[in-house]
């Protein structure tokens, strides 16, 4: 009832597609990010869901209602689709305080005072702003900001959420507490959340399932594990940085190129591989070492620290190689 | 960007209102006046003789000579302005909040001088026998009536556009740009020409256009100046053929219509200069350039502040304060020749003073308000809902800029005192509102336009998403925050109607003055001083409006 | 918002006035005060509510022209007799001999405009100029006027054009050998009456050439330091026709409006703006036509020949 189902989405502007034939289904209460280079359209996808812009062709059908239909001339348009929807950059309203923020989409549905009243102070309750409520917006962090538009989309208790790069204009800390938070409401709501991002962290902080896009397609979906753990082709693979991507010949297949998890790599002097290392981080309590192996760059991790010029040998675990087309 | 609803409901609709208050506003008398220019004699509704006329005014010598005078003086205006106003405008940038808010008022003053009164109060200030003359003994007549003369004296009341235009952009704009150009180890004149320069030019290129179309329009200075020295331009020419014997209507519509093709052309230049420059400033560089702490820079600041504002607003200010406080014009500066009676004439019981400016002030008022509002539509029709016809729009919006206030006239008369319009506006005030509406709009949709563009589009689409309509956006959300730069478009509309002369005087409806055709008739025919009186009285009142409106609009908005 | 939409409602409504009814429409050149007193009076006198549109010559013809596809004006009155000439050559002017007119002199009236006053043309000296006061036109030739004359523009004022062609008519060659002279002699020519009163004011310049008398006779009653001068080689009148156009759809009224200007009321007010008056049986407050000697021309054979007179004019100013 309330999943989200997208049929043959199509959309360019001018001589450009920027979607083509997108089909796309999101079961409720589940959380799928759409996950892509820039200018692979699924910020167009995500504003067609929304009602900001209109297909070409398709259908959206979303809360057990159909948004769009273009070939019985069916647009919803956004104001009457009772989403949440959180901007990249807040979309705060500038000249209303925090409360009136979240109050907003509330009065558009003509609740009585009282009720408006009661369920502002609950979400501001939710994100933790009570005590910012009769702020104007440009007093807060980025951080309370994100919080209050992300109060606001929720305010009018919808059943479908939509978010635009919610973390991206975060620092590091705070996408990732932000992040769990988002989780965690979305969840006890039991909200159908779709996220859009170029951001492979923040998808993989948010997901349940990710929708990988290329050029106006749906290139791959699935669970981040099984998405990052089974890239279909190169180009996924390297998009996600799901591991390091070596020539078959090596381990004496026929497929050109293979991804070798980043944990099946490991150094080993009883190893087959030689390499030299080139540069070495220490990165959340391991060591990030790259190496060159036979005019290829792996990506290691170890627990000893290794020198840049070291030579070092490699062993990897042939069950985590995979073979990739493309 | 692609923001378009195309299946709303409401969209459709405001495009179309937009769309059909332009036309009615400013596109029925357009019309009138190039189908005149075709039709010479369409103002019996006969369509007899097309093109007759056209040839005979295009190839007359005359028009060349003024074509090339009016280019002239509008590029001299246009780059004088400019360069006053910016060198003011990097200093404003760099101001106190307070000291800032005390300069612009001080240079909102040029806007409330009519720009025949400042031409008559330079006169009386520099020519033989002048007010200079009678002070300190010398005069400056030779080049007051001079080609320099004419652009000074326009430029001096003009250039406030480009400033306000600049400071504005430069205050979006902020200091970071430049601190990080600094960083990079650029000097102050370097950071000037290779950062600062190029972003502050889009605003100043069209504020620069405005002032280069109203000085093609700009008729008052032309002919109390330019007659002195055989200075003809495009706008005295055409009023020339409206006014004086034998009367040539047609003749004055050809003219206008070549006025419309010069603005088109300027119109198209700015575009295309816009379209080159024209850059997205960062959200987060709003940070606004922190006020400046070296002394002395804050002294020579004032020091030019000081020197622009006693040349631009006190020197012409002065000079119509004299000749009001003045018995005879042939007394001079002298103290036997100060009185009260120019006072007295205007406030004398059944004078028809009073009544002049409240007809002025009522109109002012209404045209301020609703020029707001439609510039507010059409604006947000201009930048949110573009399509397809948004170019023509857009020029249907700057077009009155370059009209003759005359022709605006003639136009409204020719399409408003048809016999089958079951109501007109004709013969009644409201063909006056209606001429400043067509006039004024240019302001506040010029305003409007560059203000919203400024505005992200996540906050409308926030408010439809929440479950607001297009009226609800533009009442919750954008009116609220535009509402200051509508204020200030309201106020130059304000001023600049107060003083509206040449449709005044072709429009007004049997029995009624403005002050504008008050002050006209007493320079006409009856005293200068009197008239030098009324005009210092309004523009007074008019400051004393702007400052009230200013301060309650302040109350409202933070 | 709403404070806003309000206002703007009551602003509307406040202008909104009731177009006018069945009253008789007149359109006047200047001075004001006659003109309104004209209407006032007739409105008292005979009932008929007069709606007056006053201005300058210029913009009372444009506005006539400009509303010709549906005519609002009865009765004009001009301060050029060439609106005249060419209304009625265009055969736009209603025939009428009000029975009032008959004291009026016969080159001032013909069958469909009459004179409902007149102005001469003068020289105005500005008494605290240390120069001498002129007498005669030719005068303002000599060295000691140089840079101290100014003139109104004929293309720009219809009293000025009069002027010139009435010396032209008078004195030929002669005329024209004048202006030259007057250019040489550094002789502004600018604009309208007003530009070249005003100079002479405001004692930037000292005498004006060409001055519309009563004017200039209204400022020195309001104490300016000036003199107005008949020059004693003759000047022309610039006569103020007043006409009923044949659109108008009420001539009846039309018809009483003239005689009234034309009465024995009508012409006192006339007379009390410092005008002469149309009749020559009603006393002037000023020089009359017994003291002005006045040049008389062919003012239609004039009006045809104005374009080219004009042009000469300003090829000579030129120089």
């Amino acid at each position: 009832m309330n999943s989200l189902n997208l049929h043959g989405i199509q959309k360019s502007f001018g001589q450009t597609d920027v979607l083509v034939d997108v089909d796309l289904t999101v079961e409720a209460g589940t959380f799928v990010t759409l996950l892509g280079p820039s200018g692979c359209g699924k910020t167009t996808l995500l504003r067609i869901i929304a009602g900001l812009d209109a297909p070409d062709s398709g259908t959206v059908h979303g809360r057990g209602m159909t948004f769009v239909d273009t070939q019985a001339g069916i647009f919803i348009p956004p104001q009457a689709r009772e989403l949440g929807y959180v901007f990249q950059d807040y979309g705060l309203w500038p000249h209303l305080t925090v409360a009136e923020n979240v109050a907003f989409p509330l009065q558009m549905r003509a609740m009585a005072k009282a009720d408006i009243r009661e369920r502002v102070t609950e979400v501001l309750g939710a994100v933790q702003l009570l005590n910012h409520a009769d702020k104007r917006p440009e007093k807060l962090s980025g951080g309370q900001k994100q919080r209050v538009s992300i109060a606001r989309a929720l305010a009018g208790k919808p059943s479908l959420m939509l978010f635009d790069e919610p973390l991206s204009n975060l620092d590091a800390n705070l996408r990732e507490e932000l992040g769990y938070e988002i989780r965690r409401l979305t969840r006890e709501l039991g909200l159908t959340c779709i996220n859009v991002t170029h951001d492979r962290r923040e998808a993989q902080l948010l997901s349940d399932s990710i929708a990988l896009m290329k050029d106006g397609r749906i290139h791959q979906v699935g669970p981040p594990d099984t998405l990052f753990q089974n890239p279909i082709d190169v180009w996924a693979a390297t998009f996600l940085d799901a591991g390091n991507l070596l020539p078959g010949a090596l381990f004496g297949l026929d497929t050109p190129t293979v991804l070798v998890g980043r944990s099946a790599a490991t150094v080993d002097p009883t190893g087959t591989l030689h390499g030299l290392v080139t540069a070495t981080l220490y990165i959340d309590d391991r060591y990030e070492s790259l190496i060159q192996v036979e005019g290829h760059q792996l990506k290691v991790f170890t627990a000893t620290r290794l020198n840049p010029g070291d030579s070092v040998c490699l062993r990897i675990d042939t069950r985590s190689v995979r073979s990739l087309s493309g | 960007m692609y923001h378009r609803l195309n299946k709303s409901r409401l969209a459709p609709a405001l495009w179309f209102t937009s769309l059909v208050t332009l036309v009615i506003i400013v596109g029925l008398p357009m019309i009138a006046i190039i189908l005149f220019a075709v039709f010479p004699k369409i103002n019996e509704l006969s369509l007899t003789a097309p093109f007759s006329l056209l040839i005979p005014n295009l190839t007359d010598p005359r028009l060349s000579g003024a074509i090339a005078n009016s280019l002239m003086l509008s590029a001299s205006v246009t780059a004088v302005a400019a360069l006053t106003a910016l060198p003011l405008s990097l200093l404003r940038a760099r101001m106190s909040k307070r000291q800032g808010q005390f300069w612009d008022v001080c240079f909102l003053i040029p806007f409330l001088i009519p720009p025949y009164i400042g031409s008559l109060a330079w006169m009386q200030l520099l020519q033989r026998n002048g007010f200079i003359e009678q002070l300190f003994g010398f005069h400056a007549g030779a080049m007051l009536y001079s080609f320099t003369g004419i652009t000074l004296v326009m430029a001096l009341n003009l250039f406030p556009l480009i400033y306000f235009s600049a400071s504005r952009s430069l205050m979006v704009i902020g200091s970071r740009y430049g601190d990080i150009a600094r960083v990079c180890g650029a000097n102050p004149l370097s950071t000037f020409f290779r950062i600062d320069l190029p972003l502050v030019l889009p605003a100043l290129v069209s504020s620069g256009l405005i002032v280069f179309i109203l000085t093609i329009e700009e008729f008052g200075t032309p002919e109390i100046l330019g007659r002195r020295f055989g200075f003809e331009v495009m706008v005295t020419a055409v009023h020339d053929k409206f006014t004086n014997w034998p009367v040539d209507l047609a003749g004055a519509s050809v003219l206008c219509c070549v006025l419309i093709l010069l603005a088109f052309l300027a119109y198209r230049g700015q575009q295309m200069i816009v379209a080159v420059y024209q850059t997205q400033v960062d959200a987060n560089g709003f940070a606004t350039a922190e006020p400046s702490t070296s002394v002395l820079l804050r002294l020579s600041t004032v020091g030019v502040f000081a020197l622009v504002a006693i040349i631009a607003v006190a020197l012409p200010l002065a000079s119509v304060t004299a000749s009001a406080f003045m018995d005879t014009m042939s007394g001079g500066l002298d103290r036997d020749n100060f009185s009260l009676r120019n006072m007295q004439t205007v406030f004398a019981p059944g004078s028809d003073a009073i009544n002049a400016i409240l007809t002025s002030l009522s109109l002012a008022i209404a045209a301020a308000l609703l020029t707001a509002l439609i510039g507010f539509l059409v604006a947000f029709t201009l930048v949110r809902l573009p399509s397809r016809g948004t170019a023509m729009l857009d020029f249907l919006s700057i077009l009155p800029n370059s009209i003759p206030g005359m022709a605006v006239a003639v136009g409204l008369i020719l399409t408003w005192n048809l016999p089958f319009w079951p109501v007109t506006p004709y013969n009644t005030l409201l063909i006056l509102l209606l001429a400043y509406l067509c006039l004024m709009l240019p302001y506040p949709i010029r305003m409007l336009t560059t203000a919203l563009r400024q505005l992200p589009t996540s906050l409308d689409h926030a408010a439809y998403v929440a479950g607001a309509n297009e009226i609800t956006v533009i009442r919750r959300i954008l009116a609220p925050l535009l509402a200051p730069v509508a204020f200030a478009a309201g106020f130059i509309v304000f001023a600049i109607s107060t003083r509206e002369l040449v449709t005044s005087l072709m429009l007004s409806p049997p029995g009624v003055e403005t002050v504008a055709t008050f002050v006209f008739r007493q320079f006409d025919q009856g005293s200068m001083n009197v008239g030098m009186a009324m005009s210092l009285l309004t523009i007074l009142l008019s400051a004393v409006v702007i400052g009230a409106g200013q301060r309650l609009a302040g109350r409202t908005f933070r | 918002m709403k404070t806003v939409i309000v206002a703007t409602t009551l602003a509307l409504g406040l202008l909104s006035q009731a177009a006018f009814a069945d009253t008789l429409v007149v359109y006047s050149a200047g001075p004001k005060p006659l003109a309104m007193g004209l209407a006032k009076e007739f409105e008292a006198k005979t009932g008929i509510k007069v709606d007056m549109f006053q201005s300058t010559a210029g913009k009372i013809m444009a506005r006539y022209q400009a509303e010709k596809a549906n005519p609002q004006v009865d009765v004009m009155i001009s301060a050029a007799w060439g609106d005249a000439i060419t209304l009625d050559q265009a055969g736009e002017l209603a025939a009428y001999a009000s029975p009032e007119s008959a004291n009026v002199p016969a080159f001032l009236k013909t069958p469909t405009y009459v004179a409902q006053g007149a102005a001469a043309l003068t020289m105005v000296y500005n008494t605290k100029s240390k120069m001498p006061a002129p007498t005669s036109w030719a005068d303002l030739t000599k060295p000691e006027y140089r840079d101290q004359v100014t003139m109104p523009d004929p293309a720009s004022s219809g009293s000025a054009l009069t002027l010139m062609q009435g010396l032209v008519t008078k004195n030929g060659d002669a005329a024209w050998d004048l202006f030259a002279k007057l250019n040489a002699n550094g002789m502004l020519v600018a604009g309208a009456n007003a530009a070249a009163l005003n100079p002479v004011l405001q004692g930037e310049r000292s005498v004006v050439f060409g001055a519309v008398d009563y004017i200039a006779m209204g400022q020195k009653a309001k104490g300016e330091s000036i003199e107005v001068i008949y020059p004693t080689d003759g000047t022309v009148l610039a006569p103020r026709p007043i006409m009923i156009l044949k659109s108008s759809k009420r001539q009846d009224a039309a018809k009483q409006f003239v005689d009234f200007v034309m009465s024995d009321a009508g012409q006192k007010l006339v007379a009390n703006v410092l005008l002469l008056p149309g009749r020559t049986d009603i006393p002037a407050k000023r020089p009359g036509f017994s003291e002005l000697s006045i040049i008389e021309f062919d003012e239609v054979a004039g009006a045809a020949n104005a374009a080219a007179d004009k042009a000469k004019f300003a090829t000579i100013m030129a120089k």
